[in-house]
């Protein structure tokens, strides 16, 4: 069960970071195609009718998917105001518990999201621009960036249980 | 149920989940669902809608892309040069560095429209340089945190936009009616730090409280030459400068995409110039930027998604419309309409405020005999408070992921001298509405 | 007594613009001839939900109506993109009377088997504004930079040799204001609401003729008409009659008006668009868009034939 445990958790990690990397070049990617745009309309005097809704597309892709990423290594932020101050005993339970909430707010925003792709995917709905890519490639980012949060908080739960433990072991530390 | 009541323990609930240390996105995304499985399940449906529009958004793209423009120069000897060259040559004013941050985020808020995006871009240099040279992490925070709302004040303005677009305000004359206040934070902002200098500059190692500047040890002094030799190294920087400036001037790019522009600049001059190009120092440099990203980018969705839950349930909008009934005078109703603005940038970000109270708003404030332009500032002014606050303050996420070492505690007292700047602004501006009026009604007429 | 039922009406539009009115004199009428059983509140400016996303949350449910655009949804009803198409119609009034035509049975056919329900049919008219010319034909329109409202419009005008700059009207002005485009085609209502008079030279009116037309049609989503009772859709539909005949055109014929108005008053150079070159574009509009419209889109062509058959 511990190996189960030890081996999902790596490979969550290995996904989350696989996928976290594409994030980051989907950010400079969006740099590069924007300036692209801005130096061909003003050099060539040629259309730009892609660049900007591409871009927006990447921004989704960096913002859902790359959510899992950042919880890897604990990063999201939260108001550390209140529970500073609590013992790390309690500290650990308070984090334990809302991190079972936040799983569960992952499982079910995925839950909702990803008919919404199938759907746009059997339809073969497109965007409505001129370009108008089909519309299930950005409509994938919110459950699929989801399904890997709900799977980095499962990881991030079962570490925490463990410190947890080690802490009611050890209430000295 | 009434709507007041509502409203009352949608706020409430938020507020209380958000303390309890949860990720800023899951409280805000957890208590919209809450709310929508208790009070409104036919729309969870929407849930996946409302968080894809959330992102479907080219103006928002200036936050990444402007932390893109930093991350590189922030891990490249490029921040050293450039505060070295300020040094030697504002290194005699006090506070000289203080100041100059402020000055550069109003410089960079007359480049971008985003205020997260103004404190991503000084802040990425500012924060650390101004900690390694004595500045309380505190003051460097706080000043950052709040100088970085100067980017919806200070033209142009995301914010404005939407504000003249929902209630057919001219946005060129709203964009104009930021600037003079703007100029006046600027100032207050540097009197601040000059207060500090004078009354809280402490020996090294000596801290005193949360705000205080240590002395530099050695008393520095540099030659006409050294600081004329030291231009040559802030060359780049002026260039990127020149480049989103004469981009955005000079008809080649709009808002968003000079920030893209900017970011690809920065890149190639640190390539070039700073010699940063192996595949893992870039690496480093692209991972850290999405990290600070996608961090900012879903608490914005999250906080959309609790915007729509607030508007469909009419929670903001019994708000607003209560304030209103209340038996109050002219300068009472501006009083009441201030706390409510408040209350909501605690929670919600400017725009999906603007959006949600702008066309309630409207109509009493023409019919109460006010310039829609003059209150475009003050409200304005309002939502700047409204990102530094918890437990929503986009600054301060943007601050705290910056200099993630610093307590959120210190981030707030040191942003908190700043937002009483703020509301000194504000009673400026109600009491002398010329200061945002004037200079529209002169250029446009 | 039951508690009122509370319908959520959701568009783009300004608090006070023709069609946020629009939307209160409907829901005014119905809340009276309901006797107060059905209420509605109104969500203007996106308050609620953004322009595009109306179209997703009507067929889920989770938006009862919408003043929307129907060619925001053509990516996912291709067909749709008729309703903003270069030069189908010559008039507003045209453009109402497509509700007893085959044409609009047509169109309000296809929203039924997507989950909405047309209310009423609302037709705005629009010009072309620049800064640097008078754009009155479609050799006019070569060496422009250009935003055009809808990918038919930006077709057409690509092929007359514009370039074509994608951007969210909200960066209109400024890309106007900055020169990043000299030209944008927008509707009427439009035009004064973000204040392009102040950064324009020259429009081009829509007050005879005009080639850009869009359809903002009052919907209902299939989920809420069908929890209604039939007593309260014969009101709707007994309303929906009311305002064709005596509000739509009447009310809309202001918008030019009210155009003409603001720009004449900040001094733009105006020009009112005549037959010969109307037909000029209708001949060009054939070539590019209505072909490619033909050829991309399942039953383009029977539909560009019905929208002419109206314009008789
Ligand atoms: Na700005
Ligand atoms: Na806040």
């Amino acid at each position: 069960m511990k190996d189960l445990a030890r081996y999902l958790g790596r490979i969550v990690n290995a996904l989350s970071y696989v996928t976290g990397g594409i994030a980051a070049l989907a950010l400079v990617a969006a740099a590069i195609i924007i300036t692209e745009g801005v130096v061909v309309r003003k050099l060539l005097g040629v259309s730009t009718i892609w660049q900007i809704e591409a871009s927006v597309y990447l921004l989704m892709y960096a913002c859902f998917v790359g959510a899992a990423f950042a919880q890897m290594h604990d990063h999201h932020l939260n108001v550390d105001l209140v529970i500073i101050h609590l013992s790390p005993r309690s500290r650990e339970i308070t984090l334990i518990t809302v991190s079972v909430l936040t799983c569960i707010l992952c499982a079910i925003i995925a839950v909702y999201a990803w008919p919404m792709w199938y759907e746009a995917f059997i339809r073969g709905d497109h965007s409505e621009s001129l370009w108008g890519p089909p519309i299930w490639i950005p409509y994938f980012f919110i459950p699929f960036g989801m399904t890997l949060l709900f799977l980095q908080y499962i990881v991030s739960i079962s570490k925490r249980i463990v410190a947890l433990k080690n802490c009611i072991r050890d209430p000295g530390r | 149920m009434n709507e007041n009541f509502m409203a009352l323990l949608l706020f409430s609930s938020a507020f209380v989940l958000l303390m309890s240390g949860i990720p800023i996105w899951a409280g805000l995304a957890g208590i919209s669902l809450a709310f929508i499985l208790i009070f409104a399940p036919h729309i969870l449906e929407a849930i996946p809608v409302v968080l894809y529009g959330s992102m479907d958004n080219f103006a928002l793209l200036a936050i990444p892309l402007f932390i893109l423009l930093s991350a590189p120069i922030a891990a490249s000897n490029a921040s050293r040069d450039l505060y070295e060259t300020l040094h030697k040559w504002l290194h005699k004013i006090p506070g000289g560095l203080g100041i100059a941050n402020v000055i550069g985020c109003g410089i960079f808020a007359a480049l971008c429209g985003s205020s997260p995006a103004t404190a991503a871009a000084i802040g990425g240099i500012g924060i650390p340089e101004m900690r390694k040279r004595g500045y309380s992490p505190a003051l460097a925070a706080g000043l950052i945190a709040h100088a970085g709302t100067l980017g919806i004040l200070i033209p142009p303005s995301l914010t404005m936009i939407l504000y003249g677009v929902a209630t057919e305000t001219s946005i060129g004359k709203c964009f104009i009616a930021g600037v003079i206040p703007g100029f006046l934070l600027i100032a207050l902002s540097c009197a601040w730090v000059g207060i500090i200098v004078f009354y809280r500059k402490v020996k090294p190692g000596k801290r005193r409280g949360v705000y205080y500047i240590e002395e530099s040890a050695v008393k520095e002094s540099f030659s006409l030459a050294e600081r004329f030799s030291s231009l040559v190294k802030i060359l780049p920087f002026l260039l990127i400068i020149a480049g989103i400036m004469g981009s955005l001037y000079g008809g080649w790019a709009t808002p968003s995409e000079a920030a893209a522009l900017g970011a690809v600049l920065a890149l190639f001059f640190v390539m070039t110039i700073y010699k940063i190009y192996r595949p893992s120092e870039l690496w480093k440099i692209f991972i850290k930027a999405m990290n600070e990203s996608t961090m900012i980018l879903l608490i914005m969705a999250s906080a959309l998604l609790f915007a729509y839950v607030s508007s469909d349930l009419y929670a903001t909008q019994a708000m607003g419309q209560m304030i209103l009934d209340m038996p109050l005078g002219k300068w009472g109703i501006i009083f009441m309409i201030n706390i409510l603005l408040l209350l909501l940038g605690c929670f919600i970000p400017p725009a999906a405020v603007i959006l949600m109270v702008a066309p309630l708003l409207m109509p009493i404030i023409s019919g109460l005999g006010f310039d829609p332009v003059w209150f475009s500032v003050i409200l304005t002014i309002n939502l700047e408070i409204g990102l530094v606050t918890p437990p929503v303050g986009l600054n301060l996420y943007i601050v705290k992921s910056i200099a993630p070492d610093v307590p959120m505690s210190h981030v707030l007292l040191g942003a908190a001298p700043f937002l009483v700047i703020d509301i000194i602004v504000i009673v400026c501006v109600c009491i002398w509405p010329e200061l945002a009026v004037w200079l529209p009604n002169k250029m446009i007429g | 007594e039951a508690a009122p039922t509370i319908i959520k009406l959701s568009h783009q539009f300004a608090a006070g613009d023709i069609r946020d009115q629009m939307g209160r004199v409907f829901g005014d009428k119905v809340t009276e001839k309901t006797k107060g059983q059905i209420q509605f509140r109104h969500y203007p400016s996106q308050s609620l939900f953004k322009a595009k996303d109306q179209w997703d949350a009507m067929r889920k449910g989770a938006l009862d109506m919408a003043v929307f655009p129907l060619d925001y949804a053509s990516g996912k009803v291709p067909q749709f993109s008729i309703t903003l198409m270069p030069c189908v119609l010559s008039s507003v009034k045209q453009g109402i009377s497509w509700r007893n035509k085959p044409i609009g049975k047509k169109i309000e056919g296809l929203m039924e088997e997507n989950g909405v329900k047309n209310v009423l049919w609302a037709w705005f008219d629009g010009g072309i504004g620049s800064k640097v010319k008078q754009i009155k034909v479609p050799e006019d329109a070569k060496g422009t930079k250009l935003r055009a409202a809808g990918k038919k419009f930006e077709f057409m005008l690509q092929e007359a040799g514009a370039s074509i700059t994608s951007m969210p009207s909200s960066e209109g002005y400024h890309a106007l204001a900055t020169g990043v485009i000299d030209t944008m085609l927008t509707s009427s209502a439009s035009f004064v609401s973000y204040r392009l008079y102040e950064v324009l030279k020259y429009i081009n009116v829509p007050k005879d003729f005009s080639i850009w037309y869009m359809t903002e049609n009052l919907c209902i989503s299939k989920k809420t008409w069908d929890r209604l009772t039939p007593d309260q859709q014969k009101i709707f539909e007994e309303v929906a009659d009311w305002m064709h005949e005596n509000w739509i055109a009447q009310n809309f014929k202001s918008l030019v008006d009210e155009l003409i108005q603001e720009f004449t008053k900040a001094k733009v150079d105006i020009h009112y668009m005549n037959k010969a070159e109307f037909d000029l574009w209708l001949d060009f509009a054939k070539k590019t868009a209505w072909k490619d419209f033909a050829k991309s889109v399942d039953g383009g062509q029977e539909l560009l034939d019905m929208a002419l058959d109206a314009m008789k």
